[in-house]
């Protein structure tokens, strides 16, 4: 695929991801913060789910999306996919921040600590670390090739974080509960379920808008880029 | 350029309006007073007192007798009654709770019909205020960036040549 | 010739391996054992008494009692296995409530006591509203003693 078409796509269709985001996570904020219950343990704190749950879950696609988009560009090369996988790691890198921000928020009032050294949210910041750790590894690159391989392949070590984040609360004793919504079922009552879907929902497409939007920056910051250098060294001959 | 900033700017006020009618509804019904303040000002009609019950006073109501304890904060403490029920056992000492009812003048006390746990919404805001409104701007300026580099492009005619290619 | 570039390109390339360096060869959910369970506590070796640990378990029904006069609470934890008392001095969590989880930081001795200077609530992962808990209403749910992973 050519990359003008590629971003011709991307500009026609952004702008409904961009709407149903904004209309799912309205409904979510009012349904969280308006109309739904407290909850009969943790009280009204329980709204920090409806903001933390989405952010999490949305870290986690991100990076599943750096992780596909890392395999498609070293069975394609094509310097959109690398455009593509630089995108979904910055995302992934802010939806990271924010997930460990609104838990350590969420955690204070419910377990009495900011942070613990628990298996989750150890397994969490590790995928920090990776993030930061790609990000810096593609500014210290300065052949095009050469960063998107390298860091196609440092993304797709990192990807083994991932099923152990999920199972962590699962396999090991952890402070952070075991999984709402699991094999066992739901057990979040309806009330609360609504907001909680809609967020989950909400903040998802929202990524992908956001990993549009971004997608098209790096595409349009490395062709300018690119031609501005050649503009330049054509004047200069 | 100019659409751009209309949409945000129509986004910032709808949030925003919204935004202060949540305050000027926390203002007039979840918004909390001290036991310090009500013992030394008074206060009128139903309020909702948040304190931790003192250690040492709390005396469960059986029979018919209305559950008692000291409420303290700010350095005050001022005596509750509260003739509910405590359905799951939810009271104990050395605990933050909201006692929502009317206080009494002339007998020195609270008269509390319903108690809830500290809603925290200082912890709520600032999960939400953390989250969306570094989530907004990130959006903002990035959506900027991209409308200036089309517009840049635009000029400098390095896409159209691209597209000819 | 190392440069800046290279120092910094390996840098990046050792976070991201110590990371997951961790995850794969310090057997991290072994070593990671964010707590210890009362039936572990019980069986502990003198050596280890007195030393900084966490125990998690399940705030015994009816069984917390707070010393008037001071800020120290005794309560019963257990596993479902074993029960151990916790004396405890602080003002303890909102949500530390009996029959729920908590886990407890502090030392065991051979006074046959944990005690405790901090206490964490831990919650299950079940939501629902009051009126609906009060209706007996009750999800499938892992539970907060299988939590525990007591062997």
């Amino acid at each position: 695929m050519t990359a003008t078409r590629f971003i011709g796509i991307l500009r026609k269709y952004e702008k409904w991801f961009g709407i149903v985001a904004l209309i799912l996570i309205s409904a979510g904020l009012y349904t969280g913060l308006v109309t739904s219950s407290a909850d009969y343990f943790q009280g009204e704190v329980v709204r920090i789910m409806y903001v933390h749950v989405p952010f999490a879950q949305t870290a986690m696609l991100a990076y599943s999306t750096l992780f596909f988009c890392s395999i498609w560009y070293l069975w394609k090369r094509d310097a959109i996919v690398d455009n593509a996988c630089h995108a979904a790691a910055g995302l992934a890198l802010f939806f990271t921040a924010g997930g460990l921000i609104t838990g350590a928020i969420w955690g204070k009032p419910t377990w009495n600590a900011w942070w613990v050294w628990d298996p989750r949210l150890t397994s969490f910041a590790i995928m920090f670390l990776t993030l930061v750790g790609y990000l810096m590894l593609r500014t210290f690159l300065d052949d095009v090739e050469k960063r998107a391989t390298f860091a196609a392949i440092l993304a797709i070590i990192g990807f083994i974080d991932l099923p152990i984040i999920h199972f962590s609360v699962e396999w090991w004793r952890s402070l952070h509960q075991p999984l709402s919504v699991s094999t066992r079922g739901v057990s979040i009552a309806p009330d609360m379920l609504v907001p909680f879907a809609l967020m989950s929902f909400g903040v998802g497409i929202l990524f992908t808008y956001m990993l549009m939007v971004r997608t098209q920056l790096l595409y349009l910051e490395h062709l300018l880029e690119a031609k501005q250098g050649r503009f330049l060294s054509e004047a200069e001959l | 350029m100019k659409r751009l900033y209309i949409r945000w700017t129509v986004l910032v006020l709808i949030f925003g309006s919204i935004t202060c009618l949540g305050i000027l509804r926390y203002d007039r019904e979840v918004k909390t007073v001290s036991p310090a303040k009500v013992s030394s000002e008074g206060a009128k009609g139903e309020l909702r007192l948040l304190g931790m019950i003192e250690a040492g006073s709390f005396v469960r109501g059986v029979e018919g007798k209305p559950t008692r304890f000291m409420l303290s904060g700010e350095g005050a403490k001022v005596a509750v009654v509260f003739s509910g029920k405590d359905e799951d056992e939810s009271l104990r000492e050395l605990k933050t709770i909201v006692a929502l009812g009317k206080w009494e003048t002339e007998r020195k006390q609270f008269d509390a019909s319903e108690l809830a746990l500290d809603p925290n919404y200082g912890f709520v805001t600032s999960a939400y205020v953390f989250s969306l409104i570094p989530l907004a701007f990130f959006l903002f300026y990035m959506e900027r960036r991209v409308s200036l580099l089309y517009v840049m492009i635009k000029e400098e005619k390095v896409y159209q040549s691209e597209t000819q290619a | 010739m190392i440069s800046g570039k290279k120092i910094g390109m390996v840098g990046s390339i050792a976070i991201v391996v110590l990371g997951l360096g961790y995850l794969a060869l310090g057997n991290f959910g072994e070593n990671l054992v964010y707590f210890m369970t009362p039936s572990e506590v019980v069986t502990l070796e003198t050596d280890r008494y007195g030393k900084k640990m966490r125990v998690a378990g399940m705030v015994v029904k009816a069984s917390m009692k707070i010393v008037p006069e001071t800020l120290k609470i005794n309560f019963d934890l257990t596993d479902g296995m074993e029960t151990i008392p916790v004396l405890f001095e602080g003002i303890p969590p909102d949500l530390f409530k009996e029959g729920k989880g908590a886990v407890v930081e502090g030392y065991w001795d051979k006074d046959g006591i944990f005690h405790s200077h901090m206490i964490m609530a831990k919650h299950e992962e079940d939501y629902m509203p009051l009126e609906m808990k009060q209706a007996g209403v009750e999800f499938e749910t892992k539970g907060l003693l299988k939590t525990l992973k007591v062997n």
